[in-house]
């Protein structure tokens, strides 16, 4: 089965002009993204963690040409995203569409739920009659669980949870492929998550979504994902299975990430072995040479500063030169 | 629990209200506890559960529309509302406090040296130069790397765990009684939330102050409190050692709250999610606030809330059901 969606040698790179800089100053790279490849199967959920400034939401953003990338973003096994124009890449938007971390500012205050939801088909469906529009926006509604008389509300009347919902149907009501969630619960509260979390597992178990859901919290990602991608410093890690990533983490950073998760449970936490990173994340600006993690890793050697580890394996991948020790 | 000697801090029937535009905002109702020497006691709630307003109304940081009833004694002696110089000589000498968020928390303008000496200049009426001497030891402390050098820069040139840091090392270094820590690794990234609160703990354990840690992520309160009072809408729900409350949670809200959390060391299925939303606080409420999500609410329940009361040795629970009750 070829891959719906595959990105090859993905990377991003932002020319940073600091104040005080002279017109001549040549502006400083950094690179957000520094060769990823991945690829996502139909109907399958990739999650994306790291902790911030890994790229996990350049790499969101790259994918869809709202910031510009090199390499190649190929959909459906024919066309390369990133070679398309504005006006090219219009019809794949509605195959692609996103949900953002903060859910009330991704919302117009301006306009009413009926009139955000409804506003993708607007535009990619500029046909359909008002009646037609009215009775696709119900239906995503109540797929999301808003009720009908919310219609004509304003984003401000409604909870941090309701605003994500609202999101979720704009997102769903151009039938999507792909449903890319930037952080889409970390904004929410414990009891209140849960809800969105069952919701996006539940929409993608009915719909046959692909879904990419980029999340700092690992519990939250290990419960929805199928195959899990660990990104540092703009590369990536490990990907594997779920299972794998969390039963059978192979590179130190992996581990050192799981970790680190909290665990609600006082005898299992008091009982944890915490690997601790020292010091802190370099700058992208200067990341260290050959593989990133080094500075920080227990298990580095003088191959680690001299060679980029590549990334290898067969369905549990992984970027580090000592894998086969630790595993 | 009668106050013994070694009693450190006795908080009685606390109340605290705002007057917006909105009318009356109850943030906080009716909480009493005490806090001896040495424990440590965690404050677990959702946004807008009053945890935050608890912990500003002891240390007399209300905003000004904030009026607080009740009665907060610090070593028997009455501080709640107190006049300005009897707080002032508590505050970082006795009481110390870590907030949120560390940018907002330090002055941008001033070097982290002359914040830090500020506080040993006035309380402790040391000289400039002893005082930094003391500011970088305490760094040193909390393992920031080259402290004497770094004791001159501005926040800004700290990453988000390094200024966590600071604040950690500005709060300590009067040696306080109490600390009191607001979501202090809710800013920060996992590994890094792991550092901050191994810090914490062997501080904690070190120096032997009572700490109060405020979080909304139970894991955190799994592996560094002794003792947890769950919040709910301003009133306490259930209070009780941490290990009874993870293991038999007593309170409907209690038992939600934990099977809605998604866990690192365990399979997924769908998880539990508690409905509805957290109760507007500015509308006045007379029952219990978590009445409208509980499967287990009768009508009485929106009428009248039972006080906390001992149901189990050193266990304390406010709910109008019997446990028993609860299947």
């Amino acid at each position: 089965m070829t891959a719906l969606l595959e990105a090859r040698d993905l990377r991003v790179t932002f020319h940073i002009v600091r104040e005080g800089d002279m017109p001549w100053t040549k502006p400083r790279a950094l690179r957000a993204l520094n060769g990823v490849d991945f690829s996502l199967k139909a109907g399958e959920t990739l999650g994306i963690v790291g902790e911030s400034g890994c790229g996990k939401s350049t790499l969101a953003r790259a994918l869809i040409q709202l910031v510009p990338a090199t390499g190649q973003v190929i959909w459906d096994g024919k066309t390369d995203l990133l070679q398309l124009s504005a006006t090219e890449m219009l019809p794949y938007r509605s195959d692609i569409q996103m949900v953002f971390q903060d859910p009330l500012a991704s919302l117009n205050p301006r306009m009413t739920v009926g009139q955000i939801i409804a506003e993708p088909l607007r535009t990619h469906h500029p046909g359909l009659s008002a009646a037609e529009i009215k009775a696709r926006v119900q239906i995503s509604m109540d797929r999301v669980g808003l009720l009908p008389n919310q219609i004509n509300r304003y984003p401000h009347e409604f909870s941090g949870g309701q605003c994500q919902r609202i999101g979720i149907a704009r997102a769903l009501i151009v039938e999507p492929r792909l449903l890319i969630c930037d952080e889409p619960v970390s904004a929410l509260d414990v009891s209140i998550q849960a809800q969105v979390i069952n919701l996006l597992a539940e929409l993608q178990r009915e719909l046959g979504l692909a879904m990419i859901f980029i999340a700092h919290d690992l519990s939250v990602v290990k419960h929805i994902s199928d195959r899990v991608m660990v990104l540092y410093l703009g590369r990536v890690m490990e990907v594997a299975d779920s299972e794998d990533i969390f039963g059978r983490a192979q590179h130190p950073y992996t581990q050192a990430l799981l970790s680190s998760v909290p665990i609600p449970d006082p005898v299992a936490e008091r009982a944890k072995k915490v690997i601790a990173l020292t010091g802190d994340l370099p700058s992208p600006m200067a990341p260290p040479s050959g593989c990133v993690f080094r500075t920080r890793c227990g298990h580095a050697t003088d191959i680690c500063a001299s060679d980029v580890p590549a990334l290898i394996g067969q369905g549990h991948q992984v970027a580090c030169h000592h894998a086969a020790v630790l595993a | 629990m009668a106050p013994t000697d070694t009693t450190l801090l006795d908080v009685n029937d606390l109340g605290v209200r705002f007057a917006t535009g909105d009318g009356e905002v109850n943030a906080v109702n009716g909480v009493t506890f005490t806090l001896n020497r040495g424990e440590t006691l965690g404050i677990v709630g959702e946004s807008g559960s009053g945890k935050s307003q608890l912990a500003f109304a002891i240390m007399g940081l209300l905003a000004k529309n904030g009026i607080a009833r009740g009665s907060v004694r610090f070593e028997g002696a009455e501080i709640l509302n107190a006049a300005l110089p009897t707080i002032n000589a508590l505050r970082s000498n006795h009481i110390a406090m870590v907030f949120q968020d560390p940018m907002t928390a330090l002055n941008p303008y001033m070097r982290v040296s002359d914040q830090m000496a500020e506080g040993l200049i006035h309380h402790k009426g040391m000289g400039k130069a002893a005082a930094v001497a003391e500011c970088v030891a305490m760094l040193d402390a909390v393992k920031i790397p080259d402290a004497k050098g770094r004791v001159r820069l501005y926040p800004h040139e700290f990453s988000g765990g390094m200024r966590q840091r600071v604040m950690i090392a500005m709060a300590l270094l009067c040696k306080p009684d109490l600390l009191i820590a607001d979501e202090p690794t809710t800013a920060l990234d996992v590994t890094v939330q792991a550092q901050i609160m191994q810090l914490l703990a062997d501080l904690q354990r070190d120096l032997g102050m009572a700490t109060i840690l405020i979080t909304h992520d139970l894991g955190v309160i799994a592996g560094f409190c002794r003792e947890v009072i769950v919040l709910y809408g301003g009133r306490v729900m259930e209070q009780s050692p941490v290990d009874p409350l993870f293991y038999a949670p007593s309170h409907p809200y209690t038992r939600g709250l934990l099977k809605s959390i998604p866990r690192v060391d365990q399979q997924g299925g769908d998880l539990y999610s508690i409905p509805g939303s957290p109760p507007n606080m500015t509308k006045a409420q007379k029952g219990c606030p978590f009445a409208p999500r509980c499967d287990y609410a009768g009508n009485d329940c929106r009428d009248h809330l039972d006080p906390l009361v001992e149901f189990e040795p050193g266990r304390k629970r406010a709910c109008n059901r019997s446990i028993g009750e609860l299947a």
